[in-house]
């Protein structure tokens, strides 16, 4: 079993071998990881690709047919209900009742997880001030937005406070400055010392946001590791940046000729090329270029988005 | 569980079906008790069987679809995201729902017995003043 976050602290949760089918489907087949306490860790992969059932089994909601599966020190399934109180989960799911209204249905939750009145107020409180929902205390959950839903069901989560918050697809729904916000209120719950497990298809959000990534294809784990770590790999591969006064078809012509260096994309009167990571292969790019009449104004090494790692990497999976 | 059949309850009550199963359930027996009664205590009824059967019939519906109402509430829910967040905050709605459905039962039978026992009230006030 590899193991996520080395040097990092004990783990919040570790998976061993984890496989479960619903009827003839595998959807998890021999799941291993790790995540340490205190990281906020990304989830990510395909749609089909088990993370959701990954989430599910370990916010106690399914039971794997074969692994192990420990959360906060606790043996899934039969330490869930010890666990329970440690976890708040947000389904990918909608999850609201129409018929209450906010404050109603946040001082349900609160006292399901045995809250007494005066802490269940206080509890009700301070998620909806932490998660910017105040102003909707006593909205009815039929009339909010898909946005607004989420921001609700991010309170509900926290509503017991709990160590390790389980968040599927949170940012789901949510405008770019709702984005902005979720990311500012899941780094500033990180550093309160709350485990973040988080699973996104935004995948930028998640490059600004994560310390450690697990990526799940098929069933599979295909990587996991740092977020720094996954950006290293791709340290053996430079990407460059080329701009120019005149001449961008030619260069377009220079790079597909060369023996090493890939067109990677066309960005906003811009050319982005890959090549292996060698200072004398990229000069002679760059000679090459002006050689050929290129008239160069920019010739600069970028680094590649996580979401580029990320195809790259579930590429060489299959 | 107290708590989750409060909040069953106030989403019932919230509900459209929910406030009609209730009216259903409270006052269609009761209104028709009343009615037999003081039928009976005035005029001759040679409909009286008649009313009867109508009235347990009601009742029978109103329990039915109080217990179906309820059980459309939890079972919708099972399997949405709903349930997925109350199975993790430790409450299992399965055997909620059975428990809701016996409540519902009482309930309809409680407001049943007292339109009965209010329309033995109205029946005996109204027997009172034709004999006066």
């Amino acid at each position: 079993m590899s193991t996520i976050g080395k040097g990092g602290g004990d783990p919040a949760l570790r998976l061993r071998d984890v496989e479960i089918r619903f009827g003839a489907i595998r959807a998890l087949s021999d799941i291993s990881l790790t995540v340490p306490e205190g990281s906020l860790c990304g989830l990510v992969g395909p749609n089909g690709a088990g993370k959701t059932t990954t989430l599910r089994i370990i916010a106690t909601d399914l039971v794997a047919d074969f692994g192990e599966v420990e959360v906060l020190g606790c043996s899934l399934p039969r330490e869930a209900t010890k666990l329970r109180p440690s976890i708040g989960y947000m389904p990918e799911t909608a999850a609201v009742y129409a018929e209450l209204t906010l404050a109603e249905y946040l001082s349900f939750f609160a006292a399901f997880h045995a809250l007494r009145r005066e802490a269940r107020e206080r509890a009700v409180e301070t998620a909806m001030e932490l998660v910017r929902i105040r102003h909707m205390a006593d909205r009815r959950l039929e009339g909010l937005s898909r946005g607004e839903q989420q921001r609700v069901l991010l309170a509900r989560a926290l509503i017991h406070d709990p160590r390790l918050l389980i968040l599927d697809e949170p940012a789901s729904g949510l405008d770019p400055q709702g984005r902005v916000e979720l990311r500012e209120l899941l780094r500033l719950l990180n550093e309160r010392g709350k485990t973040v497990l988080i699973s996104s298809h935004i995948l930028s959000d998640l490059e600004d946001l994560c310390t450690h990534i697990v990526l799940i294809d098929r069933g599979r784990v295909v990587f996991q590791g740092r977020q720094s770590e996954i950006m290293e790999r791709n340290l053996n591969r430079y990407r460059i940046r080329i701009e120019a006064l005149e001449g961008l078809e030619a260069a377009e012509q220079i790079i597909a000729a060369h023996r090493r260096a890939q067109l990677v994309e066309h960005d906003r009167g811009a050319l982005v090329a890959a090549m292996p990571a060698d200072p004398a292969m990229a000069h002679e790019l760059l000679q090459s270029l002006i050689d050929g009449g290129v008239a160069v104004t920019n010739f600069a090494r970028t680094s590649a988005s996580l979401e580029e790692i990320y195809l790259r990497l579930l590429e060489v999976d299959e | 569980m107290t708590t989750y059949v409060q909040m069953l309850l106030v989403r019932w009550f919230r509900r459209p079906w929910g406030a009609g199963a209730l009216w259903a359930m409270a006052i269609v027996p009761g209104v028709i008790t009343a009615v037999i009664q003081i039928h009976d205590a005035t005029v001759a009824n040679p409909l009286g069987f008649r009313l009867e059967t109508i009235l347990y019939s009601t009742t029978a519906l109103a329990v039915g679809l109080v217990a179906f109402s309820l059980f459309v509430l939890v079972e919708e829910e099972k399997s949405d995201g709903r349930g997925r967040a109350l199975r993790v905050a430790g409450v299992d709605g399965a055997p909620l729902a059975a428990a809701m459905v016996i409540f519902g039962c009482l309930i309809s039978t409680a407001f049943t017995v007292l339109g009965i026992g209010a329309s033995a009230v109205v029946t005996t006030a109204v027997g009172g003043v034709s004999a006066a």
